[in-house]
C-alpha cells in the first residue's frame, strides 16, 4: 500500500460576492510517487483548488491534509515548506537578481547551510537545463526559460509534493517537453509526488490519474485511458480530446474501422497501414 | 502598411558590460494585408523582433520601415505616437494591463490618449466590446470582477478600439483552454479579413501557424532562419526539429503514414480536415 501524501476531503469554497461555490465537495487523494493531473477549462475551479491547497484561500468546508498534518492557520507555514507550487506566470515569482540567486532564495529562507545550498541550486538548475544561465538576470529570460527557473526554485527545496498550476502552458513544445521529462525523471528517481493542474490533455496523459473538474465539481476521475474514453462528454466540459483520439474518431465516422486501442501517432499509423493493406 | 526590416540588429544594454545581442542581420518584408506567423524556439528573438513593430525598441543597427515611418537608432520617443495608433500590440497576458474602474473606461483609455472626444471613445468602446463577443452590460462592470477569458477579451477590445491597421499578437492564446484558444484565434482571423489588417502573430502553436497564416517566419538564434508559406515551411520536418521546433501533428501523421504505406498523400495536411480528407482519399479513392 502506497503512502498517502495529500488528502482532500469534501472541500468547498466560495468567492466573496459570487452566487455559486467555485469549488464544491471536492474529494481526492494523492499517494507517494504518483502523478495526478487535475484538468478542466478556464474557470472550472481547478486553480482555486491549488490556492486552497497552499493556504492562499481558506475553505468554506472540508479538510486538507499533508501526511498527518491538517492544513490550518497554525500549520500553514510548516506545510508550505513541504509543498512547492509553480504558478502559471513566472514573472510574479521572481525575487533574485540572477538565476542562481533566485533558485537559492527559498533555501536561504529556510536556513540551509551554504555548501549544501550551492550543491542543491546547481543540481536543480541542471535538472531544468538552465545551467548556461546561472548568472543571467531573470527578467532577461524568455517566458519558457523563466518557468524552468521557477521550477528549479521548487526542486531545490526538495518538497514532499510539487504542485504545478498551468506551469507548462506558456512553454514552447521543446521547453515543455524538457520540463515534463524533468518531472518524469524526478518521480522515477526520487519518488517525487506531483499534482499538476492543467487544461492540456496531452500533458495530462503523463499522469497516473486524471481528475476532471467542471463548474467546481469533480465530474470524472480515473486513469488517462478511462478519462479519454469519455469521448463526447469531454467536449461538454470544454475539454478537447488529444490529437490522435480526435483524428481516430473522425476517421471512424468516415467508415474506416479503427479499434479503440491506438493512442499514439505511431500506433495509429500502424493500424491504418494494416487496414490499408487489407482493404 | 508594409513592414520592412533591413539588416536589423538589436543589442540589449549596448555599449555596456551587460550587452547581449538579441537580433542580428534581420531582413524581413511583410506586405500589407498579410497574416504572418512568427515561430521559433524560446529565446530565438521573436519577442524582441515584435517590440520593434511599434517602436518600443528601436534597432541598434539597421532600420525598420512601417508604412511611412522609419525607425532607426536615432529615433525620438515622442515621434512614435502616431505609429503606435496604427500598430496595435496585444502582449502576452494582456489582461495584466487592465487598470481602470470599469470596462468602458479601460477600453476608452487608448482612444482618449490619441485625442478623440469622450463620446467618440465611448462609441468605440461599445463597438470593440461587441467585436470581441462580449455583451454591452459588461461596460459598467469592473474588469477585475470578470473571468480570465473575459478579461483577456476586454484587454483585446482596448487595442481594437484604437482601430489599428496592423495587429501584433504575442502568444495571444497563452494560458487559455483549447476552446478559448480556438475562439480567440477565430476572432483574429475574422478581424483580419473584415478589416483588411496586417496581422503578425507570434506563436508556439504550429497548428495555429499552419491554419491561419499566409506566411511563416522561422526565427533561430536571433535572426530569420527561413520564411515561406506554411506548406513550404512545414514540409521539411527534420530540418525544423533540428532547431527545436515541431511541425503540426497533422503533418507528422501524414509523413509517417506516407513512409509506412509508400504512397504520397497529395495534400499538405495543414489542418485536421485536410488530413482526414487525405486519408479518406487513400482508402476510398477520389480526388483530394
Amino acid at each position: 500500500m502506497k503512502q498517502l501524501v495529500l488528502s482532500v476531503e469534501n472541500l468547498s469554497f466560495q468567492y466573496l460576492g459570487q452566487p455559486n461555490e467555485a469549488v464544491r465537495n471536492v474529494t481526492f487523494h494523492v499517494y507517494k510517487g504518483d502523478w495526478v493531473a487535475i484538468v478542466g477549462h478556464n474557470g472550472s475551479g481547478k486553480s482555486t483548488v491549488a490556492k486552497l491547497l497552499i493556504g492562499l484561500l481558506k475553505p468554506k468546508h472540508g479538510e486538507i491534509r499533508l501526511f498527518d498534518t491538517v492544513l490550518n492557520e497554525a500549520t500553514v507555514w510548516q506545510l508550505r515548506r513541504r509543498m512547492g507550487i509553480v504558478f502559471q506566470n513566472p514573472d510574479n515569482q521572481f525575487v533574485g537578481t540572477t538565476v542562481q540567486d533566485d533558485v537559492a532564495f527559498a533555501l536561504e529562507n529556510n536556513g540551509i547551510p551554504r555548501e549544501e545550498m550551492v550543491e542543491r541550486v546547481q543540481a536543480a538548475i541542471r535538472q531544468v537545463g538552465m545551467e548556461a544561465f546561472l548568472l543571467k538576470e531573470p527578467h532577461h529570460l524568455s517566458g519558457g526559460q523563466k518557468q524552468r527557473v521557477a521550477l528549479a526554485g521548487i526542486l531545490a527545496l526538495r518538497p514532499d509534493l510539487i504542485i504545478l498550476d498551468e506551469a507548462t502552458s506558456m512553454l514552447d513544445p521543446k521547453g515543455k517537453q524538457e520540463v515534463l521529462e524533468a518531472l518524469i525523471d524526478l518521480r522515477k528517481k526520487q519518488q517525487m509526488t506531483i499534482l499538476s493542474i492543467t487544461h492540456d490533455l496531452e500533458e495530462a496523459v503523463q499522469a497516473d490519474k486524471i481528475i476532471v473538474m467542471n463548474e467546481g465539481e469533480i465530474v470524472a476521475n480515473g486513469t488517462p485511458s478511462d478519462v479519454f474514453s469519455l469521448g463526447e462528454k469531454l467536449a461538454e466540459f470544454r475539454l478537447d480530446l488529444p490529437f490522435v483520439m480526435k483524428i481516430k474518431k473522425e476517421l471512424q465516422q468516415t467508415g474506416i474501422p479503427l479499434s479503440v486501442h491506438s493512442a499514439t501517432i505511431e500506433e495509429l499509423v500502424d493500424e491504418l497501414w494494416t487496414l490499408y493493406l487489407n482493404k | 502598411m508594409d513592414i520592412v526590416f533591413e539588416q536589423v540588429d538589436y543589442i540589449y544594454h549596448a555599449n555596456s558590460p551587460f550587452a547581449q545581442r538579441a537580433l542580428y542581420e534581420v531582413d524581413l518584408a511583410i506586405e500589407h494585408g498579410t497574416f504572418v506567423a512568427i515561430v521559433g524556439h524560446t529565446g530565438s528573438g521573436k519577442s524582441t523582433l515584435l517590440q520593434h513593430l511599434n517602436g518600443l525598441l528601436v534597432p541598434t543597427n539597421g532600420k525598420v520601415r512601417i508604412g511611412e515611418y522609419t525607425l532607426t537608432n536615432r529615433q525620438k520617443q515622442k515621434q512614435l505616437k502616431p505609429l503606435r495608433r496604427k500598430v496595435g500590440v496585444v502582449f502576452q497576458f494582456p489582461e495584466h494591463q487592465l487598470f481602470e474602474e470599469t470596462v468602458e473606461k479601460d477600453i476608452c483609455f487608448g482612444p482618449l490618449n490619441f485625442g478623440v472626444s469622450e463620446d467618440v471613445a465611448k462609441q468605440k468602446a461599445k463597438e470593440a466590446l461587441a467585436l470581441v463577443g462580449l455583451p454591452e452590460q459588461l461596460l459598467s462592470r469592473s474588469p477585475f470582477d470578470l473571468s480570465g477569458g473575459q478579461m483577456r477579451r476586454v484587454a483585446i477590445a482596448g487595442i481594437l478600439a484604437m482601430e489599428p491597421d496592423v495587429l501584433v499578437l504575442d502568444e495571444p492564446t497563452a494560458g487559455l483552454d483549447p476552446y478559448g484558444r480556438k475562439e480567440i484565434m477565430e476572432l483574429f482571423a475574422r478581424l483580419h479579413r473584415e478589416r483588411q489588417l496586417t496581422t503578425v502573430l507570434v506563436t508556439h502553436h504550429m497548428e495555429d501557424a499552419a491554419k491561419y497564416a499566409d506566411y511563416v517566419v522561422v526565427m533561430q538564434k536571433g535572426t530569420v532562419w527561413k520564411t515561406g508559406t506554411p506548406e513550404a515551411i512545414f514540409h521539411d520536418i527534420d530540418e525544423l526539429q533540428q532547431i527545436g521546433l515541431n511541425v503540426p501533428e497533422t503533418v507528422l501523421l501524414k509523413r509517417k503514414l506516407e513512409e509506412k504505406i509508400g504512397r504520397e498523400i497529395p495534400s499538405p495536411c495543414l489542418t485536421n480536415e485536410q488530413l482526414i480528407d487525405g486519408i479518406k482519399a487513400l482508402f476510398f479513392g477520389g480526388r483530394l
